[in-house]
């Protein structure tokens, strides 16, 4: 039976030099009989040149290795982890990235909650202290612990109001630690970046953390007003931005 | 030699990314999974040589997506997302022991898992020679993989109906 057009798979193999001598062949006489198989050819090389620009081979690869290299223990977040983060202006996804397992829980109600943030480097992850002072291009991670099982809202935002959910997971979360599964670049926004991590016995609302933190974003003291929420513990972590 | 994984992702990449993209249909998660795949390619670096890193990796982000949905709940969007979701869901049973050989099979001559090799023939068009060839096996030893798989996927259709 005669087949159709190269598949996928093959044309991506063959830009990529990987294919036997038949397949070469193969490709080759429909790159003669049908433009439209030239077509799909250039839209990978355009969208090769896309991925390359989206996510730089220096920094992907700084983020790959920085994984690698990281210690098995607590390597991966819970598959619970939302996959439907959304993004803003003030930070941008880009790798995941498994923060090393801190065990030791303390047993009084909120005292043992903690939000935590690493810088990412080749050289692996560095822990950060509240009010310090980043550059835009560092790439953070944020974790957080709960000392009693419950639910967590992870946001962050910046001095323009751009809100970031780093995490909202539905279910409830058991005692311990949570690494987000994602990092973070910081962009060149101005001022600040601030994570907020809010805890609590019920299902947090993210409305209502979103409405409060706009309220916050425009009071008079965005990097350190709580926000509040009735029946609630909550974290906060600001990160300064270098001006550049 | 070091791995240059910089050259690595530049070269392999975007084409790593674009499978993740198909399988998982999520942005985020396809970011992620293309991570994951170079990661593991890293830790494994000593067992690469003499291997062809774009099959390879092919099969390792295949690997690394069906395990993803594996623990996803949402509704394919449409008929080659339900096939792949059945087929990460219908192999469920072997899912657990075959994610934790999956690294030694990827990066030896071991038989690969019955899932990759269900999605490479059903979604990817591959004749049953060139799965066999793409993941070590004998034509007849895919063959019988898949005639297992189909069985499972009608017995998980017909529960469902």
């Amino acid at each position: 039976m005669a087949r159709k057009e190269p598949e996928d798979w093959l044309l991506e193999r063959y830009r990529l030099g990987d294919v036997t001598p038949e397949q070469r062949q193969r490709v080759d006489a429909a790159l003669s009989a049908d433009p439209t198989v030239r077509a799909r050819l250039e839209a990978l090389e355009a969208d090769d040149a896309a991925t390359l620009a989206a996510h730089p081979p220096m920094r992907v690869a700084a983020s790959i290795r920085a994984v690698a290299a990281a210690p098995a223990e607590g390597r991966r977040a819970p598959a619970w982890w939302p996959v439907a983060a959304v993004l803003a202006a003030g930070v941008v996804a880009v790798v995941a990235w498994p923060g090393p397992v801190e065990d030791d829980v303390r047993t009084e109600k909120g005292a043992g909650v903690s939000l935590t943030l690493f810088k990412l480097t080749s050289q692996g992850p560095t822990a950060l202290a509240d009010g310090v002072t980043v550059k835009p291009g560092d790439v953070v991670q944020p974790k957080f612990r709960l000392d009693e099982s419950g639910h967590a809202v992870l946001v962050s935002f910046d001095a323009l109001g751009q809100v970031t959910v780093h995490a909202a997971p539905t279910q409830r979360l058991e005692v311990g630690t949570v690494t987000t599964d994602r990092s973070f670049e910081l962009d060149a926004s101005p001022g600040f970046e601030r994570f907020i991590l809010v805890v609590g016995p019920s299902p947090i609302s993210l409305e209502a953390v979103r409405a409060r933190v706009a309220s916050v974003a425009t009071s008079s003291d965005p990097r350190r007003a709580p926000l509040g929420l009735p029946g609630t513990t909550e974290r906060s972590f600001t990160l300064l931005k270098e001006t550049p | 030699m070091a791995l240059d994984v910089e050259q690595l992702y530049r070269t392999y990449g975007p084409m790593v990314l674009r499978r993740c993209r198909r399988l998982l249909r999520d942005e985020a998660q396809a970011l992620d999974a293309m991570q994951d795949t170079f990661v593991q390619v890293v830790r494994n670096q000593g067992r690469l040589d003499g291997t062809a890193p774009s099959s390879l990796l092919f099969r390792l982000a295949t690997n690394v997506c069906l395990n993803k949905l594996r623990t996803a709940r949402r509704k394919p969007e449409d008929a080659d997302d339900e096939l792949v979701l059945s087929i990460a869901h219908g192999l469920d049973e072997d899912a657990r022991a075959q994610a934790a050989s999956m690294l030694r099979r990827l990066f030896s001559d071991a038989p690969e898992s019955s899932a990759t090799i269900a999605v490479l023939h059903l979604l990817d068009g591959m004749t049953h020679d060139e799965v066999a060839a793409e993941v070590g096996l004998s034509v007849s030893g895919v063959r019988k993989r898949l005639r297992t798989l189909s069985a499972r996927l009608e017995k998980l259709n017909e529960g469902g109906a």
